[in-house]
């Protein structure tokens, strides 16, 4: 497949990627470079994908896979603005944007694998689809499932 | 607050779609941005040490110095290209099996194994540059003491840099084994 090919398909599901990077880190700045890496290692290994899976399987693997290695750096998460401006930036929803981020706040608070799992079920992937795409048992799948909802009500109720 | 709103906030993720030429030129290997800086100080580092191959001879004495102590420091300089190369090139390969689980405990494995690498390769270049300028050193009380407190820092620099590596690793080891059933 060539490479106009691969960048319409990945331009078709970029969705996974901008999510993957909201759920894996806090900053613009770090989901910018989290997003390209993404990118990167997904060209890397296009060749290697066979279609035995569906494309979006194989994209969440590869992005997860990348979130979950990649370094990050250990710096504070200050934002400077080029230059001041004179009235205050119109943010129609802002309200939603806020609830949305604290809701992805939330899931930030699960661990690492726990947030690639719960990822997978909001996609509706099933558990042989999961199983296959984290390494683990189905019956493991229902396992940990169970667990992150539980731990995710406490988390949405405290 | 439910799991379905949480659902809903998940498929509805907000990201600013990026068009096909931005896409195309995440491909490129220059415009990585973690490969970019790392590419940027092996160019540094090359053209510093390839200076310092080219100068020490005459600028350091190394005619007037032993035989094994020029082919130490040589050597030296050859581990740390070597070892910057090597990263680079872990850099670049993060995607290692067929799911997440094999690709974790393989990308453990390897960089458990590139951090002694590392961290023993900066021993011994510091080792190596010490023995260079040292060799020819008549040695008094003063300038031991002197070479014990340069051993100190290098055995805290040391330290810190395999605290570093076991810190990543830590990490990448407590992602992995949640995943064992």
């Amino acid at each position: 497949m060539s490479e106009q090919q691969f960048l319409a398909l990945i331009s078709q599901h970029q969705g996974i990627i901008h999510k993957v990077c909201r759920l894996y880190r806090n900053s613009p700045e770090d989901r910018e470079d989290l997003f390209q890496e993404i990118i990167f290692q997904l060209w890397r290994s296009f060749p290697s994908f066979a279609g035995k899976s569906k494309i979006t399987s194989w994209m969440y693997r590869v992005a997860l896979n990348t979130a979950l290695a990649s370094f990050r750096k250990n710096k504070p998460d200050i934002a400077y603005a080029a230059v001041l401006p004179d009235l205050p930036e119109e943010q129609p929803d802002d309200h939603q944007a806020i609830r949305k981020e604290k809701l992805f706040s939330v899931l930030r608070e699960l661990d690492e694998v726990e947030r690639a799992i719960i990822a997978l079920y909001f996609e509706d992937m099933s558990y042989a689809e999961i199983s296959s795409i984290i390494g683990i048992s189905e019956k493991y799948v229902g396992v940990k499932l169970n667990r992150i909802k539980i731990k995710i009500q406490k988390l949405l109720t405290r | 607050m439910e799991l379905d709103t949480l659902k809903s906030a998940w498929n509805d993720n907000g990201g600013k779609n990026k068009n096909t030429e931005e896409l195309k030129m995440m491909l490129r290997e220059n415009k990585h941005p973690v490969l970019r800086s790392i590419r940027t100080q092996l160019i540094i580092e090359v053209t510093a040490w390839a200076f310092f191959l080219l100068t020490y001879y005459n600028m350091f004495d190394g005619d007037r110095r032993p035989g094994y102590s020029n082919i130490l420091l040589v050597s030296a300089v050859v581990l740390v290209l070597l070892h910057s190369i090597t990263g680079y090139l872990a850099s670049k390969n993060i995607v290692k099996g067929n799911d997440l689980k094999k690709s974790l405990f393989k990308y453990l494995t390897d960089i458990k194994i590139y951090a002694i690498v590392s961290v023993s390769s900066r021993a011994i270049t510091i080792i190596c540059v010490l023995l260079f300028f040292t060799s020819t050193i008549t040695f008094t009380i003063d300038k031991y003491i002197l070479l014990a407190a340069i051993c100190l820092l290098i055995c805290i620099q040391v330290y810190v840099l395999a605290r570093i590596w076991s810190k990543r690793i830590k990490k990448i080891r407590a992602t992995a084994e949640s995943l064992k059933e």
